[in-house]
């Protein structure tokens, strides 16, 4: 478990000081994948690289299992960072040694004997299918390869937790997936706690359990990825979500305000994508409902949708029809002319 | 001239070149060897006790890199002649190849400290700080990291250090350390035996092309970028 406490960090150079965190309180329980998400400068690298010291905090305690690791040093805080994996945006693999040799590094660095190396250095490229490649140098690999062995390497001394700092950002999108699912097998197997930051919400909803908001050095949101994505409350994560909402093609669909006529924009997720509500609101309600656009996607076999219909009819049974959604647990907007 | 002639004279020139060109390989081996030993470490302190480095010494690193800039700054031949003492302490003599080579290592040691700061400087920050993540330590960096990740550029350097060696050697030989640039001052000079000047200049610059090529192609053997 990490546990951090009051955590400040604030760059200084000769002229200028930068606050990147203010106060940052966060757990992250043993064996879950966390998602740190914020836009660029926002103060995830900082964040992230201040849990195994990259970054020495300003102020605070980062506590793991038990032990604040801002208090040690020399010795301790290596043997420490021996069990914190890390992977790069970048890869950061040694450009002059081969896969295998890459791999093998921190277990030289922990002066493991050769013939143990030799036996786990095969086993982790295994575990990241790259068996075929350990005589090949870092640039015969692709962005995806490279970052399978930055993944073995983090992997190699069993650590308790691997940090991921933008490890998919330099990847295209078919590989970006399957880092995350080599990512999301070695959490199940092995039960490694892994924090990643990223700034794509992609990344969050495919990986993480739960995750935080950051926006200029605080957390402003925190909870399950499937809350933050039903119910965002933070400006950040609606501008992260805005790709998920229902948006009106065109605004001229809305016309100056027609009582007979409304369009709802309808979020829902969970159980209630299942239900047949908006057949049951017209059969109700007799109203007519028209369905402009919509998606659903299925989040951690949660289903997310958010869908804008336009029904018409009475006033008095739109206002009906409306009550009833609201009922059933949906999140109803009624959009407005202007709004989108 | 005649057939035998010419063979006698060739044999004559080649009699007179060789033991200068022994000389000059001797001189240049060693010293650059020396250098090398003189300069790595200063290299290595000038690049780890520099800001936000793995050893940052902000007093260390700024008076290292001014006595090199000063010793930089001296002229090679002022150096050499201030420097001999030392060789008659170290070695008993001023004279000959042996002698010269005391002035000629220290006096390349701040040009391969300086050769060696820059490719070390090329390592990219990524690498290191991936090792500091897995529990490094500061020799384990420099050793298995920074030298090995800068080794093509440390063996383009190091060319460039034994060039630069075979051209001041030259120099030394002017005040009496032997070699082909004595060789060449003593007969073509002194003696305005040109053939024996130009023989010594040919083979300087063969010399230098291989060299060149041999540090070319070691590099790009161990560049696998
Ligand atoms: N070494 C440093 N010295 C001075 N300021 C820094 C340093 N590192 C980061 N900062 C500043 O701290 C703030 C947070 O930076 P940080 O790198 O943590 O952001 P980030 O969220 O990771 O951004 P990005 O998505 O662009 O990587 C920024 O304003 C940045 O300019
Ligand atoms: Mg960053």
């Amino acid at each position: 478990m990490i546990t951090i406490r009051n955590l400040s960090k604030v760059y200084e150079s000769q002229d200028k000081k930068v606050e990147a965190l203010k106060n940052i309180n966060l757990t992250i329980n043993k064996g879950e994948i966390f998602g740190i998400i914020g836009l660029s400068g926002a103060g995830k690298s900082s964040l992230l690289r201040c849990i195994n010291l990259l970054e020495t905090p300003t102020s605070g305690e980062i506590l793991i299992n038990g032990t604040d690791i801002t208090k040690l040093r020399g010795a301790e805080l290596r043997e420490t960072r021996k069990k914190i994996g890390m992977i790069f945006q970048h890869f950061n693999l040694l450009m002059n040694s081969t896969v295998y040799d890459n791999v093998a590094f921190p277990l030289r660095i922990n002066r493991v004997p050769e013939a143990e190396i030799e036996k786990r250095v095969l086993e982790l490229l295994e575990i990241v299918n790259l068996s075929d490649k350990k005589d090949s140098y870092p640039s015969q690999l692709s962005g995806g390869q490279k970052q399978r062995v930055g993944i073995a390497r983090a992997l190699a001394n069993n650590p308790d937790i691997i940090l991921s700092d933008e490890a998919t950002s330099a990847l295209d999108p078919t590989t970006t997936e399957s880092i995350l699912s080599l990512l999301k097998d070695i959490n199940k197997k092995f039960g490694i706690t892994i924090v990643v930051i990223t700034h794509e919400m992609d990344v969050i909803k495919h990986l993480c359990n739960r995750v935080a908001v950051i926006e200029d050095g605080v957390i402003v949101e925190e909870g399950s990825v499937i809350e933050l994505i039903s119910n965002p409350q933070a400006s950040t994560s609606k501008r992260f979500l805005a790709d998920m909402i229902a948006k009106l093609p065109n605004p001229d669909l809305i016309q100056e305000h027609n009582p007979t006529e409304e369009v709802l924009r309808i979020s829902f997720f969970g159980e209630d994508a299942n239900k047949p509500f908006i057949s049951q609101m017209v059969k109700q309600f007799d109203v007519e409902a028209n369905i402009i656009v919509g998606n659903i996607e299925s989040i951690q076999d949660v289903q997310v949708g958010s869908l804008l219909v336009k029904i018409s009819g009475s006033k008095e049974n739109i206002d009906s029809a409306i009550d009833f959604l609201n009922n059933h647990n949906l999140r109803i907007e009624v959009l407005k002319n202007g709004s989108c | 001239m005649e057939a035998a002639n010419l063979i006698s004279y060739l044999s004559e020139l080649v009699d007179l070149v060789l033991p200068s060109l022994w000389e000059t390989l001797y001189m240049v081996f060693f010293s650059t060897l020396f250098a090398i030993i003189l300069g790595l470490p200063l290299g290595i302190i000038l690049v780890i006790t520099d800001k936000g480095h793995i050893w940052e010494k902000p007093k260390l690193n700024r008076t290292l890199g001014l006595i090199i800039n000063m010793a930089r700054s001296l002229p090679f031949i002022i150096l050499i002649i201030a420097i001999f003492p030392l060789s008659r302490l170290i070695i008993g003599t001023t004279i000959g190849p042996t002698a010269a080579i005391v002035p000629l290592s220290i006096a390349a040691a701040p040009f391969v400290a300086r050769i060696i700061e820059s490719s070390l400087k090329e390592v990219s920050w990524g690498i290191i700080e991936a090792s500091i993540s897995v529990g490094a330590t500061i020799p384990q960096i420099i050793f298995k990291v920074m030298l090995p990740e800068a080794m093509p550029s440390l063996v383009l350097g190091i060319t460039l250090t034994v060039i630069n060696i075979l051209g001041y050697s030259a120099m030394a030989g002017a005040i009496g350390g032997g070699g082909l640039g004595d060789l060449a001052i003593r007969y073509g000079y002194q003696r305005f035996q040109t053939d024996v000047l130009i023989a010594a200049i040919i083979i300087l610059i063969v010399l230098v092309q291989i060299i060149q090529s041999i540090g070319n192609m070691i590099s790009r053997k161990l560049d696998k970028r």
